[in-house]
């Protein structure tokens, strides 16, 4: 059974798990914010890996991300 | 040409905070309580202005970590860069203080409270505004105003509409100036001017 599969960026959003698209990350992750957009029309969104109050937090842009699907 | 967030600060929050004047007018009269009403609008003033500046300072950096970070080469490396500009942001957890600001900037390689000094004269007082408003808005949040004005810790000693106005107006300027100094800072490191 596939583990992930791939969200059209602006079908994202908060509460999403979430992996990175590009082979150089293996983190697993959950979209904690929506940061809008930057200045060349991308979405950016704030990722959280880890733990609520232990985890890190790092913006990726939308097209870099993945949603995991149970 | 404004950032996004600039353009969100001058729009959205301006009309939050247009809509606590409107409040402030709307508690007219001369009846005995007014006084609390517009003490408790206050407050709220207060802690809008605060919420809504982290809100601007944040996703300015996050807008100048993307423009910093699109400058690589490879994408793998522009997410490496991206990550790691805004890994667990100061204004993520703690307030718009400028120190907060100041640390997270820093991630850039930029001073940034010397570079907005010296974009406009002034900024350096608006600045100490800035702290004060901080300081009243943590006192508001965990309920120790009386123990901070004990300590002389809260100046000024009481908030007016006319303390808000004074604070919005010093956060306008310094967000523009903000503003323009991390585009500048972009420039400086040699890639295409962001906004």
């Amino acid at each position: 059974m596939p583990r992930t599969q791939t969200a059209p960026a602006d079908s994202l959003k908060v509460g999403d798990h979430v992996t990175s698209k590009l082979p150089a990350f293996s983190w697993r992750g959950v979209i904690v914010e929506d940061l809008g957009r930057a200045f060349d029309g991308s979405q950016l969104f704030l990722i959280r890996v880890g733990d609520e109050d232990e985890g890190r937090t790092f913006d990726v842009p939308a097209e870099n991300l993945e949603r995991i699907t149970a | 040409m404004a950032s996004e967030p600039l353009t969100v600060w001058r729009t959205d929050a301006s009309a939050a905070f247009d809509e606590i004047e409107n409040a402030h007018k709307a508690v007219g009269g001369t009846k005995p309580g007014r006084r609390f009403l517009t003490q408790q609008l206050n407050y709220g003033y207060t802690m809008l202005l605060a919420a809504r500046f982290q809100g601007f300072a944040r996703s300015l950096q996050a807008q100048t970590a993307y423009a910093i970070a699109s400058g690589a080469h490879t994408a793998d490396y522009a997410e490496m860069l991206r990550e790691n500009l805004t890994s667990n942001r100061a204004l993520q957890r703690h307030n718009a203080q400028p120190n907060s600001i100041k640390e997270d900037f820093a991630r850039f390689g930029l001073d940034v409270w010397s570079r907005v000094d010296e974009e406009r004269s002034g900024n350096d007082e608006r600045r100490k505004k800035l702290w004060a408003l901080i300081t009243w808005r943590n006192a508001i949040a965990h309920d120790d105003i009386e123990a901070k004005l004990a300590n002389n810790a809260l100046e000024p000693v009481a908030i007016s509409l006319g303390t808000c106005r004074g604070w919005r107006s010093a956060l306008n300027i310094l967000a523009t100036s903000l503003d323009k100094v991390a585009a500048d800072h972009c420039q400086t490191l040699r890639l295409p001017r962001p906004w």
